[in-house]
C-alpha cells in the first residue's frame, strides 16, 4: 500500500492538484482530536493504488500552530512514502523555506513546481535541472488548472518510490558552528535507542537546538536527556 | 519598485501629459458634480444625494492624486488613474442600471413615466467619457500580466 | 558552542536557510521582467493605498448596496404580483374556509413574503462573489486589518466575519481555521452582529416603507456599517475586558487579481442563495403553518381570519406589548420579533400573515396602516439587526465552543444590546424632534 502526502504553502494550487490527481474519489473527514479538515483520496498509477493524503496548506512546519504540528505529526510518524511538495513557481522564494524543512526531516520529497504557465507567461527563467541538482530532489512542471505535467508527476512518484531506500539524505549544512552543535546532541540523541528508532536522528537534534516545545517533550522522558541538554547549551 | 532610477520613467512623458491633463478634467468635473450632490443638487439631472455625492468625490480624489504621478510618467500616478477608471466603470454601470430598473417599474405600473435623457446621472456620461481613457491605457500596457 | 541555545538558536537557523535560498535560486533563476508592474502590483497599489483604501471600500460597498436594492425591486414587484394573483385564486378556488385561509393566508401570505425577497438575496450574494472572486474582499481585509489589529481583533478573523454577511453558521464554523483560542472566541461571539442574509428581508421590507425606494438603499448601507461598527467596538471591549491579550501577528496572502467569469460567479452565489431558500423551505415554513394558526384561531372570534386582533396571537402580543412600547412598537411588532427568534426572515412572514388580509402587498398595509415611522422603522431595523442570534446560530455557537454558558451569554448580551442601541436611536431622534 503506498501513500503519499501533499503539502505546500496556501493558495499554491494544491487543491486543485488533489482534485486533478484523485478526481471524485475524494473522502473529507477531521484529524483526530482537531477540528482541521483532512482530506484522502487516490488514484491508480500502473495497476498500482496510491493513497494520497492531503495536508494543511502552511509556510513552515512550528509545533507552535495546530494545522502545522498535525503536518509535521504525520510526516514525522506516519512517513509517507512520496512528499509532493506544491511550490508556486512564481513565489519560489517563500516556497522554498518549507521545501527545506522538508529535506530536514528526511522525507522523499518530489516537487510539483506548479503554476508554469504563469512562470513563463512573466518570463522567469527557472532552470530545473539546476535547481533539482542544487536540492536533490525531482522537480516537476505542472500546471494544476489544466492538468500539464500530471503524468510526468506520476511518473516522478512511481519512481521517488521505488528508490525510496537507496536515496541521499539531503538537507542543509548550516555552516561549521552551527553544524558543531547539531552533531554534539545528535550524538546524544543515538545513544537514546528508542529516539533514534523513531525519529530522525539530525531533525530531532536541529529541533532541540532551536527549542522547540515538542521536542523537547520527546526527550523529557529520555535517559540521554541530561546529556543532550547538555550539548544544547 | 524601481529605484534610483530617477530620470528612466516609467513611460514616455508625452503620454503623461495628455493622460495627466484627461485624468485631471474628469477628476475636476467627479468633484464639482460630487459636490453638488452632497450639498443638495442642481438642476434636475443632478439630484441631492448625500452618499451618491461622496461617492463621486472619493472617485474625483482618486483621479486627482493620480495626476502629478502621471505627469511624470511614474506607474505609481498612472495605477492611481486606473483605479479611477475602474470606479468610473462601477459607478456608470450602476447608474445604468438603476435607469433599467426605473423603466422596468414603469413597464409595470408602478411609476408613472419612463425615464428619459435628463434622468441619466451624470456619473452614467463621465464613465462614457472615461472610455478613451481606458483605450489608451489598454493599449500602453500590453505587455502587462495579471 | 552555547551560543546557540534557545531563540538565538532559532533565528540563527531560519536565518541560514533563507540563505541558503537565496544562493540556490540566483544560480538557477532569472527573472527579467523583476521590476515590471503587474495589473495585481498596479491595482493594488491604488487599492491599498494609505489614505484612499478604506474610502474607496466604503464607495464600491455603498455601490453594492445600491446596486442590490434598485435592481432588485422590479423582480420583488412580479413576484409579489404573482403571489398575489395565486393568493385570490385560492382564496376564489378554495370551498373549505379553514383550507382556504391556509392556503391563501398562511402559506402563499407567510412564505411568499419571504420568497419575495429572493431578488435582492441573490444580488447580493452575487455582488459578494464578483467582489472576492476577483481579488478585491482580500484587499479589503488588509485594508481594515489596520484597524482591527489597533481594536484587538485579528486579521484572520476577516474572511469568517464576511462570511457572515451571508449566513452566521457557516461563518462561525469557518473560524476553525484560527489558531489562537482568544482571538478565536472573539470572532465566535462577535459574529452574530455581523447582519446576514436572513435579515435583509426585513431591512429592504421596513426600509422600503419608511424612507422610499430612492433613500432605501442608503438606509440599508447605514445599517451594514453600523452592524460593522458594533462588531469592532464588541471585539475591543472583548478584548479589554473578558478575554485580554493582543491579537497574534497575521501574514496575510493576496492572490493575483483576476476578471472573474460569469460560471464561479454564479455557481458562488447559488451556494449561498440555495441556503436561504432551503431554510424558506423548513424551518420559516413551519413557523409560519405555526403563525398562521395563532392568528386564524378562535376561528370563531376572528370571523375565519379577517379579524386578527381577536386571535390567540393578538393575546399574545398585547402580553408582551408594553415591553416595546417605549420604542413606539405595536403587538404586532412584538410578536413578529418573538418569532423572529427562530429564523429572522420569519419576522418578514409574521407580518406577511398578520396583513395579508386581501390582495395588498404587505409594504402597502404597512404604509397604509402606518406601523412605523421613519425612527420607529429605523429603530425596529436595528434591533432586528442585533437581538438574538437565530436558534442555528445557538446550537453552532454551543457545538463550536463546546459548551452551554456561551450561547446563553451570547443571547443575553446580544438582547441587551438590542434593547440599547434602540433605545439610543428612538432618544436622539426624538430630541432631534422626529415622532
Amino acid at each position: 500500500m503506498t501513500t503519499i502526502a501533499l503539502i505546500g504553502n496556501p493558495n499554491v494550487g494544491k487543491t486543485e492538484l488533489f482534485n486533478r490527481l484523485t478526481g471524485l474519489k475524494q473522502h473529507v473527514g477531521n484529524w483526530p482530536g482537531v477540528t482541521v479538515e483532512k482530506k484522502t483520496g487516490k488514484y491508480t498509477n500502473g495497476g498500482e493504488v496510491i493513497d494520497v493524503v492531503d495536508l494543511p496548506g502552511t509556510y513552515s512546519l512550528t509545533a507552535q500552530a495546530k494545522d502545522e504540528l498535525i503536518a509535521r505529526n504525520y510526516l514525522i510518524l506516519d512517513r509517507p512514502d512520496v512528499v509532493i511538495n506544491i511550490v508556486d513557481g512564481t513565489k519560489l522564494e517563500r516556497n522554498l523555506y518549507l521545501t527545506l524543512l522538508l529535506l530536514e526531516m528526511e522525507a522523499n520529497v518530489v516537487m510539483a513546481l506548479n503554476r508554469w504557465d504563469l512562470v513563463k507567461e512573466k518570463h522567469i527563467e527557472v532552470d530545473t535541472n539546476k535547481l533539482s541538482q542544487s536540492l536533490g530532489i525531482p522537480i516537476i512542471p505542472t500546471v494544476a488548472t489544466t492538468g500539464e505535467g500530471l503524468e510526468e508527476l506520476k511518473k516522478a512518484v512511481m519512481k521517488a518510490v521505488q528508490t525510496k531506500e537507496n536515496r541521499q539524505k539531503n538537507g542543509l549544512t548550516y555552516g561549521e558552528d552551527v553544524e558543531q552543535a547539531i552533531t554534539g546532541i545528535e550524538t546524544s540523541i543515538k545513544k537514546d535507542w528508542n529516539l533514534s528508532k523513531n525519529y530522525p536522528s539530525r531533525w530531532l537534534a536541529i529541533k532541540v537546538l532551536e527549542n522547540d516545545t515538542q521536542a523537547l517533550d520527546l526527550i523529557k522522558d529520555s535517559p540521554q536527556k541530561r546529556e543532550i541538554m547538555g550539548a544544547r547549551g | 519598485m524601481s529605484e534610483g532610477d530617477e530620470d528612466m520613467t516609467d513611460f514616455n512623458l508625452k503620454t503623461g501629459k495628455t493622460l495627466g491633463i484627461y485624468a485631471f478634467s474628469l477628476g475636476a468635473l467627479y468633484l464639482i458634480v460630487g459636490l453638488l450632490e452632497v450639498l443638495g443638487g442642481y438642476g434636475e439631472s443632478i439630484p441631492g444625494d448625500l452618499f451618491g455625492g461622496l461617492a463621486l468625490v472619493v472617485v474625483a480624489t482618486t483621479y486627482l492624486s493620480g495626476v502629478k504621478g502621471t505627469l511624470n510618467g511614474d506607474y505609481k500616478g498612472l495605477s492611481l488613474l486606473m483605479g479611477g477608471l475602474f470606479l468610473s466603470a462601477v459607478f456608470g454601470i450602476l447608474y445604468l442600471l438603476m435607469l433599467g430598473a426605473d423603466g422596468l417599474m414603469y413597464l409595470l405600473g408602478e411609476a408613472e413615466e419612463i425615464p428619459g435623457l435628463v434622468d441619466f446621472r451624470p456619473a452614467i456620461w463621465f464613465f462614457i467619457l472615461s472610455l478613451p481613457l481606458i483605450h489608451h491605457i489598454r493599449n500602453m500596457t500590453q505587455k502587462t500580466t495579471w | 558552542m552555547n551560543e546557540f541555545s534557545g531563540d538565538k538558536a532559532e533565528i540563527i537557523l531560519a536565518e541560514r536557510r533563507y540563505k541558503a535560498i537565496t544562493d540556490i535560486l540566483e544560480s538557477t533563476v532569472n527573472k527579467t521582467d523583476e521590476n515590471a508592474w503587474t495589473y495585481t502590483d498596479l491595482f493594488d497599489h491604488v487599492f491599498l493605498h494609505k489614505f484612499l483604501g478604506i474610502p474607496i471600500f466604503l464607495a464600491l460597498f455603498w455601490a453594492t448596496f445600491q446596486f442590490t436594492f434598485v435592481l432588485s425591486e422590479p423582480f420583488m414587484v412580479i413576484i409579489e404580483m404573482i403571489f398575489g394573483w395565486l393568493g385570490s385564486l385560492a382564496e376564489a378556488g378554495i370551498g373549505n374556509p379553514h383550507l382556504a385561509s391556509f392556503v391563501s393566508g398562511g402559506i402563499i401570505d407567510g412564505l411568499g413574503s419571504v420568497l419575495v425577497f429572493v431578488p435582492p438575496i441573490f444580488t447580493l450574494f452575487l455582488a459578494l462573489s464578483i467582489l472576492e472572486d476577483s481579488g478585491y474582499l482580500a484587499r479589503a481585509a488588509f485594508v481594515m486589518d489596520r484597524i482591527m489589529y489597533k481594536l484587538g481583533l485579528h486579521g484572520r478573523s476577516f474572511i469568517p466575519l464576511m462570511m457572515g454577511f451571508g449566513c452566521t453558521v457557516p461563518a462561525i464554523m469557518a473560524t476553525r481555521s484560527m489558531d489562537n483560542e482568544s482571538d478565536r472566541l472573539i470572532t465566535i461571539l462577535v459574529n452574530p452582529l455581523i447582519t446576514c442574509g436572513a435579515r435583509l428581508p426585513v431591512y429592504v421590507l421596513i426600509a422600503g416603507v419608511v424612507f422610499g425606494a430612492g433613500q432605501a438603499g442608503t438606509a440599508i448601507f447605514s445599517l451594514y456599517i453600523m452592524s460593522i461598527a458594533l462588531t469592532i467596538i464588541m471585539a475591543f471591549t472583548f478584548r479589554k475586558t473578558l478575554l485580554k491579550g493582543k491579537p497574534s501577528p497575521f501574514i496575510l496572502e493576496l492572490p493575483a487579481y483576476m476578471v472573474p467569469t460569469a460560471k464561479t460567479v454564479v455557481l458562488h452565489m447559488w451556494e449561498r442563495g440555495k441556503v436561504f431558500l432551503k431554510r424558506a423551505g423548513t424551518i420559516i415554513f413551519g413557523t409560519v403553518i405555526i403563525i398562521w394558526f395563532l392568528s386564524m384561531h378562535p376561528w370563531a372570534a376572528t370571523a375565519g381570519g379577517e379579524l386578527v386582533g381577536n386571535s390567540y396571537i393578538a393575546s399574545l402580543g398585547h402580553y408582551i406589548e408594553p415591553l416595546f412600547a417605549p420604542f413606539g412598537w405595536d403587538w404586532m411588532a412584538a410578536v413578529a420579533l418573538v418569532f423572529g427568534f427562530l429564523a429572522k426572515e420569519v419576522v418578514v412572514a409574521t407580518y406577511g400573515i398578520l396583513l395579508g388580509v386581501g390582495e395588498e402587498a404587505v409594504g402597502a398595509s404597512l404604509i397604509k396602516l402606518g406601523l412605523f415611522t421613519p425612527l420607529t422603522g429605523y429603530a425596529f431595523m436595528a434591533f432586528v439587526m442585533i437581538y438574538v442570534p437565530c436558534i442555528a446560530t445557538i446550537g453552532i455557537i454551543s457545538k463550536e465552543t463546546n459548551s452551554y454558558k456561551w450561547p446563553i451569554f451570547v443571547t443575553v448580551y446580544l438582547t441587551a444590546l438590542a434593547f440599547l442601541i434602540a433605545g439610543l436611536i428612538i432618544g436622539v431622534g426624538r430630541l432631534l424632534g422626529f415622532s
